[in-house]
């Protein structure tokens, strides 16, 4: 801007430049009122950014009175800073940041021949309500989620967390989005090594537009190819509770109800949100189904194909034969026939979730009788394929972490290749190799398979078991925090 | 070099993995058919001797703290002691070959006869090496996942076993001329006891406290092992069969009917008992690594490891032409061979030290600098 | 280094493309369920009969229209070609692991089974613990017979033997390849089931005879055990003689017995679990004498006499039961002595004896065998008194 600097100049230049500045954008509100006799104030901002009517109510209105007039004109700008009735109001002389403070939903008020000028906050985004979060419903347990607006999801958490330690930190990331982030913590628990790093990793990101907080996962990794999920992401504010209790940083990000929480290990993406509301034994018992549905998720197809392929002699006798009744006269060899019907599954899956909500149940439709029960009849699959890949699926969903069922996915297809190739024991090299890449794997500090190995007995109370509360009185070992006890 | 601590349970599940690891499918065919229905005191007596060289080790270990094999037989040895660094190195190469042919022959006898050995050889150095890469940690946490749920499958399997057993099978005890057929099997002192010394090139990532006595334990415990797996072989298959079979404990298990369903379970065991296979795989293809890296001061491993898994993966093609060869030479010469590295080079390096340090007091000379004592002697 | 990585990434993916070489479809195995081996001395040939089964014939069974299995045969000099060129005749690969059951003809039993016994061992996708059947009748005929209610012959084969050896103990659970292995270099007998054929429709090798209701025609028959000594055959024992073997033995859980403990007065006694047995091996006056002591657990089965059941009653059944059983078993030691058989395992005894006069070949000839038998009723069934009725 041109006229940027010491007053007084031609304040009606600079309106015009500034309008300029944005392209005269047409939600630029520029008014001008009359304080007093011969004494003009200017009120700019973006009317879709911030909330009129408070502007209205507490700037304009309020203060049309010839006595603040006159009281205005003897002690300047400072007056009026006192004399509004709004929260956060800064009074600023550099002119430079102007298009920004309006782009950050703010109102500035000049008064005409006065150096400086006011920046009055009334930002009001339109926002949806408070809702259960539809990722991750529950039972029991709280039924709020996070929203877009970061405010709110902060005044969820602090409403849960009234202790003098909490610290939130907050930054802007994005040259053109300018998102806002919050970084929680608790100052009394957290490991600092973690929240450090993160804040150093936060700074050093580059980009222009940040829209939701899985740029920040993959924006701040080392191993940008890791297809293993480093961050906890959640829509709930009890979780992200939590987790800032256990020592662990949260990451609010603005205009995404998914906040992110770091560190986090390979055995927490079991874990769903209602064990902690379930009577312990039974959410150990969950915890344990999930897991193993987790392995059949990932090792079913390959199994079948490395056992019907190779390993034949496994096989009950009776089962045996069946299979093998089964696949007479069906043209493809196990492997192909898998990734077919494997393939023709994402197909739908994925078209499940693309096609709109009113065509989903064409979709079901066809998936299911058109393709699984005429290819079983038309003897293109054999009837224990159909068994397998929905197997599959099903446990494929079981999973908490939606970013997880995705690896999960990956690696079948591996092992599926593996166990073509070798059978058992290119399954077992697949195995292995998963298992190194995981071991060396660390979030943040934190081994992923902790507490598993390194072994610590003290975290495996709440790792595939969780014990009773009472038993539960230490803090996690693994994550180097400041204090032991809870 | 790396900067890792291992725990003690990790640094016992190392010792452990490497002496037991191969050793407890090969070793029990050849025992029972010298030691019959007593095999299982061989490897008894085999471990006492294998904790006495461990005690040699751990000696000469402890008069260089925190320095690895290579590093000890150069401080000790000096010039000279390149020689007997390369001689280690060519028998950690050795060893890795060896667990290499060894599940070669395994899978190719019992579950893929068609495949060519060079196709388990490659894929399994192929991991390997991955793990080498990734470095003592990642090696020690794989083991650490995995044993536990190795050694539940063998207690399972044990527990299974019970059914068949048949207690007549190992009268009457202690009946065979029992140090007879332990010098007709002396070669269990080489394979699996000598073995171990893979570990002195990782004492300086062993925990602080008590790493040493961890080793023993860890060796101790193998002999134990070994014990009881030859005792339930004999015991359920019988002194016949298993001195005829090559592998016995798979034949066990390929028995082994709990139930009408859970009848043709060897595949699945036997591939979990690969688990143990590989982590000692990983070891030794590690230790031989670091071995270079330290002899040749390269420090990246990477650049390493890939022509020397090439070089371990010929090796085990070429050693022997077939597991009757391997017995053989077992049976003949592996003693011999073994304890050079087990017993010869480590009780002459700890006897020059010995000479060294006493020569050097006498000089008067600053303890600690050894590299001018050797010319010296010269 | 990146390039590197990749190029060694794209070699290795390639390697993959060698292919599989112990790959093959489940639906291209031959699945054997029975295996037979026969042995002609005229044309000094073997032969071998596989009994492959027909996966969609099984399945659609039901309906009856495709056979279940197909027998193939193939006589050649050598085991091992009996098996190499089973392909001459097989489209399918031949998938020997899930064998139910070995039947050899009586006449290679005699002759030996050494060399099948070394051959099975040999092949690691052999199981060795599946029973060896010998049959006295044609090995041909057995091997092209369809069995009632169970369609394998195999697996009807092996249940029948489970249950005999359980039910009975006419048939001893030792008689799978294992044990005859096992017996290759102790010398100790191992009993195997005879099988005999009941004539009747199956026979005929079609699955005519499965419509008939008669279950009795066209069948198999276990009949007695066949003794094997170091893979060879060397002689017969009778059911009865078998389940009176095994029980003193305390390898089967069930034995039956009529006894006479009064004129007239029979009654049927059952054992309820496996009989303890002591077996000692002493010196009596300078002979060498093994000690049976079978200690047995009855139960009343049956009796046709109406008499109150009382203490005496039961003392005199239970020593009806000792005299009777101990006379049969002398008998056998008897008939194992004549017949140079080693029935009650003497050698087995032997072994485990410390001291190495113990241990010369053949010692066990001289050890007299001293039976005892101590039994005590326990279980009177659901009756007290019988009915008593015209």
């Amino acid at each position: 801007m041109k006229n940027q600097g010491s007053p007084p100049f031609n304040q009606e230049d600079f309106f015009t430049a500034l309008s300029a500045r944005l392209g005269h954008p047409p939600d630029l509100i520029k008014h001008t009122f009359l304080l007093g006799e011969k004494l003009w104030a200017t009120c700019i901002f973006l009317h879709t950014l911030i909330d009129v009517k408070r502007i209205e109510t507490f700037v304009f209105e309020h203060l049309m009175t010839e006595q603040k007039a006159e009281k205005s004109r003897q002690h300047g700008m400072s007056y009026f800073q006192k004399e509004i009735p709004m929260s956060d109001i800064t009074f600023e002389q550099s002119y430079k940041d102007c298009a920004d403070y309006l782009l950050l939903g703010n109102c500035l008020l000049f008064i005409n021949g006065e150096a400086g000028f006011l920046v009055i906050e009334a930002e009001d985004i339109p926002e949806r309500s408070i809702a259960e979060p539809q990722t991750e419903p529950s039972v029991r347990g709280p039924k709020d989620g996070f929203t877009e607006n970061v405010m709110t999801n902060l005044s969820l958490v602090r409403s849960r967390l009234r202790t003098q330690e909490f610290r939130v930190v907050k930054s802007y990331i994005g040259s053109k989005s300018k998102t806002k982030l919050l970084l929680c913590y608790l100052n009394d628990t957290a490991n600092m090594k973690v929240v450090k790093e993160l804040q150093d990793k936060l700074e050093k990101i580059k980009i222009d537009s940040l829209l939701d907080s899985a740029y920040i996962e993959e924006l701040i990794t080392d191993k940008p190819f890791n297809p293993f999920p480093v961050f906890l992401n959640t829509e709930r504010p009890d979780v992200a509770v939590s987790h800032l209790t256990e020592g662990r940083v949260v990451l609010l990000t603005e205009g995404t109800p998914v906040c992110i929480i770091a560190p986090v290990t390979f055995f927490q993406f079991f874990n769903a949100v209602e064990d902690y509301y379930q009577k312990a034994v039974i959410s150990s018992l969950m915890r344990m189904l999930r897991i193993l549905a987790f392995m059949l998720a990932v090792f079913i197809p390959s199994l079948y194909i490395a056992i019907t392929t190779y390993h034949q002699a496994i096989l009950p006798t009776n089962l045996l034969i069946s299979l093998s009744a089964q696949r007479e006269g069906v043209p493809f060899p196990a492997f192909v026939e898998a990734m077919l019907m494997m393939i023709v599954f994402e197909i739908i899956r994925e078209a499940g979730i693309r096609m709109p909500r009113v065509a989903g149940q064409a979709i079901s439709i066809v998936g299911a009788l058109v393709l699984g029960q005429a290819a079983v009849e038309a003897g293109l699959v054999s009837p224990a394929m159909v068994i397998v890949v929905s197997l599959t699926a099903i446990s494929n969903f079981v999973s908490p972490s939606y970013s997880f069922s995705s690896v999960q996915r990956l690696l079948q297809y591996g092992y599926m290749c593996l166990g073509a190739f070798m059978g058992l024991f290119g399954i077992l090299c697949g195995v292995l190799y998963t298992l190194l890449y995981l071991v060396s794997l660390e979030s943040f500090g934190t081994p992923y398979f902790a507490p598993v190995t390194p072994l610590s007995f003290k975290d495996l109370k709440d790792t595939v078991i969780r014990v009773p509360w009472p038993w539960l009185k230490k803090l996690p070992s693994m994550n180097h925090l400041q204090r032991k006890r809870r | 070099m790396e900067q890792a601590i291992l725990s003690r349970w990790q640094f016992f599940l190392l010792t452990f993995n490497v002496t037991f690891g191969t050793a407890f499918f090969i070793r029990p065919g050849g025992l029972i058919a010298i030691g019959k229905q007593d095999a299982w005191v061989l490897p008894l007596i085999g471990g006492v001797a294998g904790l006495l060289m461990a005690l040699l080790w751990l000696g000469l270990a402890s008069l260089y703290p925190q320095k690895n094999i290579i590093e000890i037989c150069r401080e000790s040895a000096g010039k000279a002691g390149i020689f007997f660094a390369l001689l280690y190195i060519w028998y950690f190469i050795e060893i890795a070959s060896w667990v290499t042919r060894n599940l070669g022959d395994f899978m190719q006898v019992v579950l893929m006869p068609k495949t060519p050995k060079s196709v388990f050889h490659m894929m399994f150095l192929l991991v390997a090496a991955y793990a080498v890469i990734k470095g003592i940690n990642a090696i020690s946490r794989l083991s650490e996942f995995l044993s536990p749920i190795m050694y539940s499958v063998f207690l399972f399997v044990g527990v299974v076993l019970i059914r068949d057993w048949d207690t007549d099978k190992v009268k009457p005890i202690l009946d065979t001329e029992i140090w007879q057929s332990f010098w007709n099997s002396n070669s269990i002192i080489g394979f699996p006891f000598v073995e171990p010394i893979l570990l002195l090139m990782l004492f300086s990532y062993a925990p602080n406290k008590g790493g040493k006595r961890i080793f023993l334990l860890g060796i101790g415990l193998t002999a134990l092992a070994l014990s009881l797996v030859v005792f339930i072989t004999v015991g359920t298959i019988g002194i016949t069969r298993a001195s005829h079979l090559i592998y016995p404990i798979f034949t066990m298990i390929q028995e082994v009917q709990l139930a009408s369903f859970i009848e043709h379970m060897e595949a699945t065991i036997i591939i979990i008992w690969l688990f143990s296979i590989f982590i000692k795989l990983a070891i030794a293809l590690y230790c031989a690594t670091i071995a270079i890296c330290h002899l040749s001061g390269i420090p990246n491993r990477t650049g390493i490891v890939i022509p020397l898994s090439i070089l371990v993966a010929g090796l085990a093609l070429t050693i022997h032409t077939n597991v009757i060869e391997t017995m053989d030479w077992d049976k003949n010469y592996s003693f011999w061979y073994h304890i050079v590295f087990g017993i010869y080079i480590p009780a002459f390096l700890l006897l020059i030290t010995f000479v060294k340090r006493r020569f050097k007091k006498n000089n008067g000379l600053p303890h600690g600098k050894l590299g001018g004592g050797i010319r010296n002697e010269k | 280094m990146r390039h590197t990585k990749l190029l060694l990434i794209l070699m290795l993916s390639f390697s993959l493309l060698t292919g599989c070489w112990d790959k093959v479809e489940i639906n291209q195995l031959a699945i054997v369920t029975m295996v037979g081996m026969d042995y002609d001395h005229a044309s000094n040939r073997y032969t071998a009969f596989y009994q492959v089964i027909n996966p969609k014939g099984l399945a659609s069974n039901k309906g009856g229209t495709a056979a279940p299995l197909y027998t193939y045969h193939i006589k050649r000099k050598d085991i091992a070609s009996t098996h190499l060129e089973a392909f001459d005749i097989l489209p399918r690969v031949l998938f020997p692991d899930h064998i139910q059951g070995i039947m050899v003809s009586q006449r290679l039993a005699e002759k030996g089974l050494k060399d099948f016994i070394n051959f099975i061992e040999r092949q690691p996708n052999r199981r060795s613990n599946i029973p060896v059947l010998v049959t006295s009748d044609s090995l041909e005929q057995a091997m092209k017979t369809y069995t009632p209610l169970e369609s394998i012959p195999g697996v009807d084969l092996r249940s029948l033997i489970k249950m005999q050896s359980k039910q009975s103990g006419k048939v001893s659970e030792k008689n799978q390849v294992l044990d005859l292995s096992e017996s290759m270099e102790t010398g100790s007998l191992v009993f195997l089931p005879m099988i005999r054929l009941i004539p009747g429709g199956n026979l005929r090798g079609n699955m005519e005879g499965l419509n008939d209701i008669d279950a009795n025609q066209g069948n198999f028959r276990l009949d007695g055990t066949v003794l094997m000594k170091y893979g060879k055959m060397v002689g017969m024992l009778n059911g009865k003689d078998s389940a009176l073997l095994h029980f003193a033995k305390g390898q089967s859980t069930e034995f039956f017995k009529a006894v006479h403990y009064d004129e007239n007065k029979k009654v049927v006694l059952k054992s309820m679990i496996k009989p303890r047995i002591h077996k000692e091996l002493v010196m009596e006056e300078n002979k060498p004498v093994m000690k049976l002591r079978v200690n047995a657990a009855l139960q009343i089965y049956d009796s046709n006499a109406n008499v109150v059941l009382t203490q005496s009653t039961l003392k005199k059944m239970q020593k009806a039961f000792d005299r009777e059983v101990q006379q049969n078993l002398d008998e056998l030691v008897d008939k194992s002595k004549r017949k140079g058989w080693d029935l009650f395992d003497i050698q087995g005894q032997l072994k485990m004896k410390r001291e190495d006069n113990w241990k010369k070949g053949g010692y066990w000839r001289k050890v007299q065998v001293r039976t005892e038998v101590n039994s005590a009723i326990r279980n009177v069934g659901n009756l007290t008194n019988p009915y008593k009725g015209g």
